[in-house]
């Protein structure tokens, strides 16, 4: 970046949510929400400036983010060019952004009948519905001037069964570009069948065993590493993968991408965060640490090539993210790899991811919701115990990915995984 | 600042069938001085503007926020419209008598009365110095101040004005020799507090290199179940994370079983504990005069002695389980509506010395440091390390490990407190549901628990 130029750039986010909330199976509120902010980047004489603002007030907030300048941090790249190409990212649904409150109460009162038709009388269920959208517009003045519109229909479920000494809370989440009314009553079957199977609990004892986890426990799981891909961490130094690009870092049977063009997904985007047009592109592939998660600064800081992996939202600058990534997939089927544990635990819910040291790979997650397997059955709910391993470890271990990939929280789509060995801390020592 | 008393229209009109509506409008000015190594991460000021009306109608409610104050009258229109379409049951709410009050914070050392350039050259210098130190490669800073007005009024007559400040720090330093990495960190987070917090705050930071020397002889912990000593900041994290999201109003009142189990006058925990809520603690980060509804703070005993001795409510949840709202409604900020919340949470010290509670250990853990904690029924919380305690006395260092259980069993299962205490503002704050991170102190003394799981190799 040409040092005596001044260059701006404004990233302006702008959205709309209808919150439609039953607590205890009777309808509580109605919202509508909007909000709307800009952040501004100045960069001059190779240092940038950041400030942001609701107010819409851009002298006000061109002034704060000039007076910023001579503190900020050193910025020797270049900001992309109204001439980039973008590929089309197709998350805006028209109608869901018209969607009537009474649509959403229609479909929360359908998601409640399931429940009392079950005759689960002993769950509270409480149920969030929204849609909305969201707007994002980056301009610089270098001639970029790029918008992308997202519609989402999002829905929270939380079943609550108290007995004594027994207080189970089950989630249910679904997260869509479009109002989804068939994928909403699946995650009800879904919710009411975990419900069957926490009527008995054991507690587990200490000791090492495979353990199979469902992929909504793959954010937690995998927190470490994408700390680890932070390509700030990198620049800090504080990253057990910097410097290691084409190494080697785990099994060749697991590969990590990121996926911002998946179709009909809220997190897809056509660009990120800086304005850079984005790809599908590996972090690790085959078990080879191929790049980190940059931003234009760290990415020229690293001295490595930007993979477009800048996220923000306008109250701050960018930082090294991903949109939705991609865990690879295994050969066998969920059910192939149940059938043949003797003995272990099937964890479909956890409780402190990235709470241990993460930069380490540790992990250490309480067991919320999770299942005895014996014989290849699923048995009775296990309580009271948790799960500590380090992940870079057990990713270089004896481990297998299922052939079926969800996508629960709208973020990571993958598979089932099994480690063959993990401890399992509850009774005795 | 934006005089936002300009906003508020003259006259509200009721629609028909509406019970009570409120309106909020806020500002808040924020400047943070953040360095992630030696590369600023954020430095700068910035602004954040806006409202929100909230409207109950034949107990149904309907709430509407904006970023321009002019759109005030148009949100609470919209608020009322959509808090009589829920709207089918008997009204259902605590009311209270009007309080008109001004409260202005007066810190030693107003924020905008520092440049910006003061602010950097000190926190920039507090990371060089601890970076100097052989045992730590690499330390992150963060440094914040907010001033902000916030206004509040509704149906009955209530209008409360608060200038206020709230300040914050972070530091952590890591050591990343022989290929590992571990790390330690300290925060504090004050209101009411001003740039004099940043002394108060270096004088907890050689505890960082404490803990790295610990950390660096650490052994990984064997998991298991253990007789466990909880330092103050753990002890803080199970009074937040697991008793005190268990004692929210809103989700007691969900189920009449919930009720039972979190009946007041209940024998729920070992007789040496107690355990309290204080809004009203002065300067604490998680303290205000008024709650988000406009009722006034206070100290409400959750735990005594063992006993279950209160809930914390909203005016809703207050009345729906036939109790006094406690001034525990708190919104992240305008953007949403105000939820039962913990302010400063923390177990009351007892009679003991440390040494005591450690001599009394055959065998066992101190546990020292927070790496944060999920709560409820079973909780698990993050130690930085531990020390093993053999014999009755402090042995090998240890690390890597988590503490969890099940929370009625732990409460029952405290066997003694000591008399030291500490009471902390994090940097982060309290996450519930999607309004994250609000201001909360958290703390304790060191408490001996017996039949701890600890989650290890």
């Amino acid at each position: 970046m040409n040092k005596r130029k001044v260059v701006e750039e404004i990233f302006f986010q702008e959205g709309y949510s209808l919150p439609v909330v039953f607590k205890s199976g009777k309808l509580h509120s109605l919202e509508a929400r909007r909000h709307s902010g800009w952040g501004m980047r100045i960069f001059k004489g190779g240092r940038e400036g950041f400030s942001s603002t609701t107010s819409g007030d851009m002298d006000d907030l061109r002034r704060r983010a000039s007076a910023n300048l001579p503190f900020g941090p050193k910025a020797d790249y270049s900001l992309p060019q109204k001439d980039e190409r973008y590929r089309r990212v197709s998350n805006y649904h028209a109608p869901t952004t018209r969607t009537s409150e009474q649509e959403l109460i229609d479909l929360g009162k359908k998601i409640l009948s399931k429940f009392s038709r079950s005759r689960r009388k002993d769950v509270a269920v409480d149920v969030d519905l929204r849609t909305g959208y969201r707007k994002t517009r980056i301009t610089n003045s270098l001639g970029l001037d790029k918008t992308h519109r997202k519609s989402y229909f999002r829905l929270l479920i939380m079943a609550t069964r108290a007995k004594e000494g027994d207080l189970l809370r089950l989630w249910g989440f679904n997260i869509s570009p479009k109002m989804d009314e068939a994928s909403a009553l699946k995650t009800v079957d879904h919710m009411l069948k975990q419900l069957s199977l926490c009527e008995r609990n054991i507690k587990p004892p200490t000791r090492r065993i495979p353990v199979l986890f469902s992929p909504r426990v793959l954010n937690e799981l995998l927190h470490p590493i994408a700390a680890g891909l932070s390509g700030e961490n990198w620049v800090q130094g504080v990253s057990p993968l910097r410097g290691r690009i084409g190494e080697q870092v785990t099994h060749e049977s697991f590969s990590l991408h990121d996926n911002p063009l998946m179709l009909h997904e809220v997190a897809s985007s056509p660009f990120d965060d800086e304005g850079l047009p984005t790809a599908r592109r590996p972090f690790i592939e085959n078990g080879m640490l191929i790049s980190p998660t940059l931003t234009l600064a760290t990415a020229s800081q690293l001295k490595l090539p930007p993979t477009a992996s800048a996220k923000r939202s306008y109250k701050g600058r960018p930082s090294g993210g991903s949109f939705l990534l991609e865990v690879s997939p295994g050969s066998r089927s969920f059910k192939e790899m149940l059938s043949e544990i003797d003995e272990g635990i099937y964890v479909e819910d956890v409780s402190g991811g990235g709470q241990a040291n993460t930069i380490a790979g540790e992990f250490g997650l309480g067991v919320r919701v999770g299942f005895i397997i014996k014989n290849g059955r699923l048995g009775p709910r296990v309580k009271d115990c948790m799960i500590v391993g380090n992940i870079y470890e057990c990713l270089k271990g004896d481990f297998e990915m299922s052939s079926e990939r969800e996508n629960p929280w709208g973020i990571i789509y993958g598979p089932y995984i099994r480690f063959d060995s993990l401890t399992i801390s509850g009774k005795g020592r | 600042m934006t005089d936002l008393e300009s906003f508020i229209p003259q006259k509200v009109s009721t629609k028909p069938g509406v019970d009570f509506w409120e309106l909020r409008l806020e500002e808040r000015l924020t400047t943070i001085v953040h360095f992630k190594g030696a590369t600023p991460l954020q430095i700068g000021e910035s602004l954040d503007r806006g409202g929100n009306c909230r409207a109950m109608a034949r107990g149904g409610w309907g709430f509407a926020t904006f970023n321009d104050p002019r759109n005030l009258t148009r949100s609470l229109r919209q608020a009322q419209e959509l808090a009589r379409a829920v709207g089918k049951r008997p009204h259902k709410w605590r009311s209270r008598e009007a309080i008109r009050t001004e409260i202005c914070a007066r810190p030693k050392i107003d924020p905008r009365t520092v440049s910006l350039r003061k602010k950097v050259a000190r926190i920039k210098g507090i990371r060089e110095r601890l970076e100097e130190h052989r045992l730590v490669d690499t330390a992150t800073i963060g440094y914040s101040d907010t001033c902000f007005i916030r206004i509040y009024l509704n149906s009955e007559g209530s209008f409360i004005k608060e200038r206020g400040v709230s300040t914050k720090c972070f530091i952590s330093g890591a050591n990343t020799g022989k290929g590992g990495f571990e790390a330690s960190s300290r925060s504090a987070h004050k209101q009411g507090v001003g740039y004099e917090l940043v002394d108060e705050f270096e004088q907890d930071i050689p505890q960082i290199l404490k803990d790295l020397k610990h950390l660096l002889k650490a052994e990984p912990a064997k998991g298991g179940t253990y007789t466990v000593i909880i330092d103050p900041m753990l002890a803080g994290v199970f009074a937040h994370e697991s008793f005190g999201h268990t004692s929210e109003g809103d989700y007691i009142q969900r189920d009449p079983r919930i009720m039972e189990i979190m009946r007041l006058g209940r024998k729920i925990a070992s007789p040496q504990l107690s355990i309290y809520d204080y809004g009203a603690m002065p300067h604490q980060c998680g303290s205000s005069g008024y709650d988000d509804e406009g009722t006034p703070s206070t100290k409400t005993a959750l735990i005594t002695k063992g006993i279950l001795t209160g809930h914390l409510h909203s005016r809703e949840t207050a009345y729906n389980m036939g109790e006094e709202p406690t001034g525990n409604a708190r919104a992240l900020s305008y953007a949403f509506p105000p939820i039962v919340r913990m302010t400063n949470t923390y177990i009351a010290p007892g009679p003991n010395k440390l040494g005591e509670l450690i001599a009394d250990v055959k065998q066992g853990i101190l546990a020292c440091g927070s790496r944060g904690g999920t709560g409820g029924e079973m909780f698990n919380f993050p130690a930085v390390y531990g020390i093993l305690i053999e014999g009755g006395r402090l042995t090998k260092p240890i690390k890597n490990f988590s503490l969890s259980g099940n929370l009625f069993k732990t409460l029952k299962n405290i066997v003694a407190l000591s008399d030291d205490f500490q009471l902390r503002g994090s940097w982060l704050g309290c996450g519930k549901m999607e309004q994250m991170p609000l201001p909360v102190a958290t703390g304790g003394p060191h408490v001996l628990i017996k039949d701890i799981i600890v989650g290890g190799r």
